[in-house]
Parts: structure tokens; C-alpha cells; sequence
């Protein structure tokens, strides 16, 4: 009976490590500006060279244009100019983050401008913080929390709020 | 892509499409009742929803279809009369059909007590035995029993089910009446009528042995006859026809229907005449050796007469139209795709053709005259790869059309109207997603002529119009666009109602003057229509406006031109397909548009044409005509030597001008979506993929040309 009693013991301790598993999510680490992001990589389809936007008028600085990306048109977004941040020329480590998530009733891809790819890195929940007060900046829009690797605190993005219908709406009109 | 595989979704699915098979045959019967292919077609729609719907055991609507398929057997032998009572009837199963479709093995006391009133109907229809039979549920055992027995009109639904099986063959039969069939009352005229009921035929007259008119006797039968029968009823069926035949009568099979005549061509004329036995095979050997056409020779070596070398090579034709028709049916009818997959096919073609474009242009860069010449034979394939992409998308109007018929009848019955509906082009090829989109737009607007454009007869009556409205569905082609009209010969609009309520509504000030067409536009004007007219059909709270956003949104326009009390006359416009579109590429500041080549009119140097007043107006061959400055439209930089060309374009006969910096080329492409990020980015309309694999865009002349107008106000 000991001796049952102590593998269940076991079993139950892997499953608690199974579930522990489970629950820690990937993550793809990118860099704008200073800060380091996070964001979920379900969220992401792929990370890709930058290359040339074509520019679609009248629209919103934080919106660039759009790509091609091997047939399919794909809106660009400025992540410094939607953080309301200073502007920087693309070069060797610039490159577009393609990710996909719900804008009001559709599923939409959206290519969004990074400074650099940090690397994917495993969170689990007790590394994460989900509050976002940092300072009432423009990014708190869209960060949902924050999560400490190490010394580095990096700032989770949540992808529904990278556009939301009431921005783009709001932004159209005032143009 | 949810691709189902679920064979009862796919049963569904199918049985989806018969029910409307059903339907529109019962419209087109209430028409001509007398229709016997439209019977048949009603009964064996029935009859593939049973028999179908017997192998995923829904009991219900198995025996449901059998009572009614056994209604319509009767009506396809003659022994009922197809009345309106019974097509009302008839339209009620069939929504009863899709009920029990889609309740499937469920229950529900509501459509439980419906199938036994509709049954008790239907059944109340046949003869004694037939009711039996119905009740019976369909059972196979029954079915057969009952007909041993007593031979009853069972017997000849028994009888038809197993035609359905049979493949339609041909067979040649050769008829030689004696001399002295006219004297003992024979006719062979009738046979041949009769043979004709089987299916479709071809008869072919020997005349040769008709005696010098000294010799003849009068009273004599000195014809015979080939006559070529293609017929699903079998050889029995055919032979059954000269069963009193006096004299000499041949029946055989030349081309029996099945799936594995894969080569449209027949015989040779020599093998059907040997097959005939009207020459020897060394006759034949002989007469090859010829250079001459073989025909000629045999005639002239006196082996066959002129005559039967006549209706041989009129077999041959006949076997080959026959092959080649039954080959089209039933590929067509067999190959079914989903709209998805060629949505995919036309994506990747377009892809093509812009990977091709990339070719062509490194090839001509790096002056390789080879990979130059490879990449012109690519593009003609191309081409035709594309055309036929473009032509698998597209679908007859009629899929739209028809499908009103059912709508028109029943708002006729619901509001008291009497309404004629008359449908015109229905062949008309338009792309399956446009249709698609039609659809709500169309049944509106048909909606509202039955409901507030054509009178009731007594009104008609006192107006001193026929007592039926009539209603004109009719789609054609122009250019690029497909033009669809409603067009009624109703009440017309009320000018003075209109601008009366546009007034009151503050859509226009009172003091504003407007000509007849303009006033009668306001109609689609959002705000215009509102819930106090609606009644219970056209209210829904869905106005013109709307109508009037999902055409444009198709690329699309709508007009309306009304006479009061003469009638009203929508007219839309819509682009072919959606797909691909054949533009002009204008470079405005640093970026590429395409203008849709079916608007364009002309192309012209701004300079020469642009009116010094200094309004934005140009003077295009003595017409004033506004532009606009893309540039300063699209709020772009100013770039050195810009402006310079000017693009008339033209939307219902109404002109603007679109200035642009350049113009480069005739530019064939792919229209993709811009998405729902650049939903309400004004003034484009969506995306093409350059040659070199950037993206340029679309400019949204229709968009373009109001702002145009309304800037010159």
C-alpha cells in the first residue's frame, strides 16, 4: 500500500510539472527605441526583412503602407510613430513582425515595424506582472503587463490592442 | 479551409440544390403545365432526395419524398392532371423538404403534424393502390408486391425508377413496311411518331425503290425507312413499338451510353456500312485503295447506293453529336468545386502573372535573348491559364434570376398583386462572388417594385392598364460591365412626393432646383427611406441607401429613371468579375495607380486642354469638364515636372478629368482587397502587385469622380 501510495505521489509531481510546462508561454522578445517588448508568439506568423512599403495616402502616420508578402497585401504599422516616438531611419536590423489577431469582427495580419529581434525566450505566469503602469506614456495602450527575465523587464504586448477600431476610426477622421 | 467531408453535409448540400431544381421547375410548370421534361425533371429531383436520403436513414423525409414522387409519377404518366392547386401544393412540400432536411433525425411536433396534413394531401391525389403504396413509407418489398399483384399504376413507377438508371443509348432501327401496309391499315408515320416520344431521334427516308410513276401503284408502300433513336427506355421499349409491324424490321444497337466511351469519334463510314452489311469487307479493302473520296467510289462501283452512304455518314454524325452532348452533361453536371478553391486558383494565377512580369523584366535587363524568348511562350500560357480561371468563376445570371420567380409569386400573394415576370439574358456570365452579392440588392429592389411600383389589377383596371403588372428582369453586356435592369410598368416615382419628403427629411433645402432625374435620384439618398412606409415586405428598415452602398462596393452603379404611371427602371451597372482588372498605370508623386480602363475615356496633356480661369476645368472638345489633382488630393509632395496629364474618365455618361504625373502603361492585374485597416482610406480601392513585386494601388474612380464634382459646387 506505502509503496502505491508514494508512486502516486510521483505521478502527481509530474503532472504538476506537465502542468507547469503547459502554462509557460513563448515569447518573442523585439526592441523599439529603449525598450524591450514581449509578445506572445501564437500571435506571431513570422518575422521577415524589412522591405519597400508601398504608401497608401490619407491614412494615419502610424500606418506605413502596405507589402507584398509573397501574394498576399499586407498592411504596415509604424510601432515608433503609434508610441509616439521619434522616428528612425531603417537599417541593417530593422524587420517586420507579422502578426495576426482580431480587429471588431475580422482576423487581420499586420506588419509592424521593429527596430530589432531580441530572441524567443520561455515566460511562465509568475514572471509576469499583469499590470501596465509605467508612466501614463502612449505605449500603455498596448502593453498588458510586465514580465522580468533576469535584470531585464520587458514590457508584454497585448496584439489586440496594436490597432482597435476605434483608433483607426478616430485617426481617419481627423484627416 | 473548412473543406467538409461530412457525407451527410454533403448529402445536404446536394439536396440543397435539388430542392431548388424542384422549385424552379414547379415555377416554370405553373407556366406550362403541360411540360412533360419538367415534370421529369420535378420527379427525379424527388427521386435523388429519396433515394439519397435512404442511405443516411432519414426515415422521415424519405417517406415524405416518396408520397409526393409518386404524386408526380402519376402526373409524368398521364393518369393527373397538374392543376394550380396542386403546384401551391407541391411549393409547400418542397419548404417542407428543406424542413426535413434540416431537422434531419431530430424531432419536432410542429413539422411532424405538417407531414401529416401534407402527406394526407398528397396521397389523396392518387388512386386507391398508389395511396397504399405511399403509405407504405417507401419500402421496396411493398412496392413490388403491390404491383405482382394486381398490376396496379405502381407498376409504372417500378417501371421509371429503373430508367432513371439506364444510360440513354442509341439504336438504329431499320424499317422495310410491306407493300401492302397501307391497304391493311397500317401507317408507318405513326410508328415513327411514336418512336419519336421515346427520345430524340433521326429519321432518314429511302426513296430508291419507288417505281417509274408508270408502274406505280398507287395504294403501294414503297419506303422504308433508317431512323436512329437515342433513348434512356431500353431495347424492349424500342421494339415494343413495331410489334405489329407487317414486314421487315431490323433494331440494334449502335452506341450504348456508359462512362467509357472516352473517344467522340465514331466509325468510319466504311466499318458502318460493313457493320451494316450493305458491302463486303473486300469490297471495302478494294475500294480504300481508291485516292478518291471513299463515298464516291462505292457509289460508283455500284456497292451502295447514293442513299445509303447518305445515312450512314448521317449516323455518324448523329452517334458523334450524341457522344459529344452526353460527354458535356456529364462533365457538367458531375464536376462540382467549391468556390474557395477557385477563389485560390485565380489568387495563384495572378501571382503568376506578376512572377511572369518579374521574369520578363530581368530577362530584357540582363539582355538574355534565350531566357527573353522562354519568358514570351510563358506569358501566352499564361494567358490562357488566366482567361480560364477568370471563365471558371463565372456563372450565368440565371443562378440569380430564377430564384426570383418563387419571391415574385409569393409577394403577389401576399399583397393581392398580379405580376408578371419576364426574365431576359439570363445567360449573361457574370463572376459567382458578384452574384452572390447581387442578391440582397436585387431582392430589395424587386421587393419594392411589386410592393410600391406596380398597382393592384383594380387600380391597373381603372388606370386603364392591362390587369397584370409586368416585371422585367434583363441582364446584358457593355464593355467591362454587365448592365442589369428591373424594369416595371408600375406607378412610376412621384417626382413631387419626393422632393416634398427629401424637404422635410433635410436632405435639400426647398429653395433648391433640381431637374426630374436628379429629384428621383434622391431616392437612394440615406435617410431618405425611413420606417414609415415600410410595410411588411419592403420595410426591414434596410432603404436604397443601402442598396445603393453594396452595388458600389461590388465597383458598382445604380440609376433610376421613372415615369409616372408608365413604370420604373433601375439600371446597374457592375464589372464582369472582380478579379482582374485591365487598367491604365499612372504615376502619381512617387507611387503607381491604376486607373480601371473602363472608365477611361481619353488621355491628354493638361496644359493644352486646361481652362485659364483658374477653376478647376478643362475644356474637353467643347465640353466643360472638372478636374482634380490627384496630387494635392492624395496630399503628396510636389515632384519636379508633375501634373502634366490629365485622364478624362467617365461614370454614367458624366465626365471628369483625374490629373496625374504620368502615365506608363497598360497594366492587366489582380485587384486584391486593401483589408480592413485601409477600409476608410479615401480615394483607392484596393491592390495590384507590380511586375517588380511591389505593390501599387487601385484608384477609386467612382470615389474620385463625386469628390470632383462636389469640389467644382
Amino acid at each position: 500500500m506505502d509503496g502505491g501510495t508514494e508512486s502516486r505521489a510521483a505521478v502527481n509531481a509530474e503532472e504538476l510539472v506537465a502542468h507547469i510546462e503547459e502554462e509557460r508561454e513563448k515569447y518573442l522578445v523585439f526592441r523599439v527605441a529603449d525598450e524591450l517588448y514581449a509578445i506572445t508568439v501564437s500571435a506571431v506568423e513570422e518575422v521577415v526583412d524589412a522591405m519597400p512599403v508601398t504608401y497608401v495616402p490619407r491614412s494615419p502616420a502610424f500606418l506605413r503602407g502596405i507589402i507584398n508578402l509573397r501574394g498576399r497585401i499586407i498592411p504596415v504599422m509604424d510601432l515608433r510613430a503609434r508610441l509616439a516616438l521619434e522616428h528612425h531611419e531603417q537599417d541593417q536590423d530593422s524587420c517586420f513582425m507579422v502578426v495576426r489577431f482580431e480587429l471588431g469582427d475580422r482576423e487581420v495580419a499586420l506588419a509592424v515595424v521593429l527596430d530589432a529581434v531580441e530572441g524567443v525566450l520561455d515566460l511562465s505566469p509568475d514572471q509576469i506582472d499583469p499590470r501596465s503602469s509605467i508612466g501614463g506614456r502612449a505605449e500603455e495602450a498596448i502593453v498588458a503587463g510586465l514580465a522580468r527575465d533576469g535584470e531585464r523587464i520587458l514590457l508584454l504586448v497585448d496584439p489586440r490592442q496594436l490597432l482597435t477600431e476605434e483608433l483607426l476610426e478616430a485617426a481617419f477622421a481627423a484627416i | 479551409m473548412s473543406l467538409s467531408t461530412d457525407p451527410l453535409e454533403t448529402f445536404r448540400e446536394e439536396a440543397k440544390e435539388l430542392l431548388v431544381t424542384l422549385e424552379e421547375s414547379l415555377m416554370a410548370l405553373e407556366e406550362e403545365p403541360q411540360d412533360h421534361q419538367l415534370i421529369d425533371t420535378a420527379f427525379r429531383a424527388l427521386h435523388t432526395i429519396k433515394g439519397s436520403g435512404n442511405m443516411f436513414d432519414l426515415d422521415r423525409l424519405v417517406a415524405f419524398a416518396h408520397t409526393v414522387e409518386t404524386v408526380f409519377a402519376a402526373l409524368r404518366d398521364g393518369s393527373l392532371e397538374l392543376d394550380r392547386r396542386l403546384t401551391d401544393l407541391s411549393l409547400t412540400a418542397k419548404d417542407h423538404l428543406a424542413d426535413l432536411l434540416a431537422l434531419g433525425d431530430g424531432s419536432d411536433p410542429e413539422i411532424e403534424q405538417r407531414d401529416r396534413e401534407l402527406s394526407s394531401r398528397f396521397t389523396a391525389y392518387l388512386p386507391e393502390g398508389g395511396a397504399a403504396s405511399a403509405e407504405s413509407g417507401g419500402s421496396a418489398e411493398a412496392d413490388v408486391g403491390e404491383a405482382t399483384a394486381h398490376d396496379g399504376p405502381e407498376a409504372g413507377v417500378a417501371d421509371d425508377e429503373l430508367k432513371d438508371e439506364a444510360k440513354d443509348s442509341t439504336y438504329r432501327v431499320i424499317l422495310k413496311p410491306s407493300l401492302e401496309t397501307f391497304r391493311i391499315g397500317g401507317n408507318p408515320l405513326l410508328l415513327i411518331s411514336e418512336l419519336q416520344e421515346l427520345g430524340q431521334t433521326l429519321v432518314m427516308g429511302f426513296v430508291a425503290d419507288v417505281p417509274p410513276l408508270s408502274e406505280i401503284d398507287p395504294e403501294g408502300c414503297y419506303l422504308h425507312w433508317d431512323i436512329l433513336v437515342t433513348t434512356a427506355a431500353g431495347e424492349d421499349a424500342v421494339r415494343d413499338v413495331f410489334l405489329f409491324v407487317d414486314g421487315e424490321i431490323d433494331i440494334r444497337v449502335v452506341d450504348e451510353g456508359g462512362f467509357f466511351d472516352t473517344d467522340i469519334n465514331y466509325k468510319r463510314l466504311g466499318e458502318i456500312l460493313v457493320d451494316r452489311g450493305e458491302i463486303k469487307p473486300e469490297d471495302l479493302e478494294h475500294a480504300i485503295g481508291s485516292k478518291d473520296y471513299l463515298g464516291d467510289v462505292l457509289i460508283r462501283s455500284g456497292y451502295v447506293t447514293q442513299e445509303q452512304v447518305q445515312s450512314a455518314l448521317s449516323e455518324q454524325n448523329y452517334v458523334r453529336k450524341m457522344r459529344e452532348t452526353r460527354r458535356q452533361t456529364e462533365s457538367s453536371s458531375t464536376i462540382k468545386v467549391q468556390t474557395e478553391k477557385l477563389d485560390e486558383l485565380v489568387n495563384l494565377v495572378g501571382e503568376f502573372v506578376s512572377l511572369h512580369a518579374n521574369i520578363a523584366m530581368l530577362a530584357e535587363q540582363k539582355g538574355d535573348q534565350d531566357v527573353r524568348s522562354a519568358a514570351e511562350q510563358m506569358e501566352g500560357l499564361i494567358r490562357q491559364v488566366r482567361d480560364l480561371s477568370i471563365d471558371l468563376h463565372m456563372v450565368p445570371v440565371d443562378l440569380l434570376f430564377s430564384g426570383f420567380r418563387r419571391l415574385v409569386r409569393d409577394l403577389c400573394a401576399d399583397l393581392g398583386k398580379d405580376v408578371h415576370l419576364e426574365l431576359e439574358g439570363t445567360e449573361t456570365e457574370l463572376d459567382k462572388n458578384v452574384v452572390d452579392a447581387l442578391k440582397d440588392p436585387l431582392l430589395h429592389l424587386i421587393r419594392n417594385s411589386i410592393d410600391h411600383g406596380i398597382e393592384t389589377p383594380e387600380e391597373r383596371s381603372a388606370a386603364g392598364k392591362e390587369r397584370a403588372g409586368r416585371l422585367k428582369l434583363s441582364a446584358y453586356y457593355a464593355g467591362a460591365h454587365v448592365v442589369i435592369e428591373i424594369d416595371d410598368d408600375g406607378a412610376g416615382l412621384n417626382a413631387e412626393r419626393i422632393r416634398a419628403k427629401a424637404v422635410d427629411r433635410g436632405l435639400i433645402s426647398a429653395e433648391l432646383e433640381l431637374s426630374e432625374s436628379e429629384i428621383q435620384g434622391l431616392i437612394f439618398e440615406p435617410g431618405f427611406s425611413t420606417a414609415e412606409n415600410a410595410t411588411n415586405v419592403s420595410g426591414r428598415g434596410v432603404g436604397m441607401d443601402v442598396v445603393k452602398r453594396n452595388i458600389e462596393n461590388l465597383g458598382g452603379s445604380i440609376r433610376v429613371r421613372s415615369q409616372q404611371g408608365v413604370g420604373t427602371n433601375m439600371k446597374i451597372r457592375i464589372p464582369l468579375t472582380l478579379a482582374i482588372v485591365e487598367g491604365l498605370l499612372a504615376r502619381i508623386g512617387d507611387g503607381m495607380y491604376l486607373i480601371n480602363l473602363a472608365y477611361i475615356v481619353e488621355c491628354l496633356e493638361l496644359a493644352d486642354v486646361v481652362d485659364d480661369s483658374g477653376d478647376q476645368i478643362i475644356d474637353f472638345r467643347g465640353e466643360i469638364v472638372p478636374y482634380l489633382d490627384l496630387r494635392r488630393f492624395f496630399r503628396l509632395e510636389a515632384s519636379e515636372n508633375g501634373g502634366g496629364q490629365v485622364v478624362v474618365v467617365a461614370i454614367d455618361d458624366r465626365k471628369v478629368g483625374l490629373v496625374v504625373d504620368g502615365i506608363l502603361d497598360k497594366y492587366q492585374s489582380v485587384i486584391k482587397s486593401l483589408g480592413k485597416v485601409y477600409e476608410r482610406a479615401q480615394g483607392v480601392s484596393g491592390a495590384i502587385i507590380l511586375g517588380d513585386g511591389r505593390p501599387a494601388l487601385m484608384l477609386d474612380v467612382d470615389r474620385l469622380a463625386r469628390v470632383t464634382r462636389e469640389e467644382l459646387r
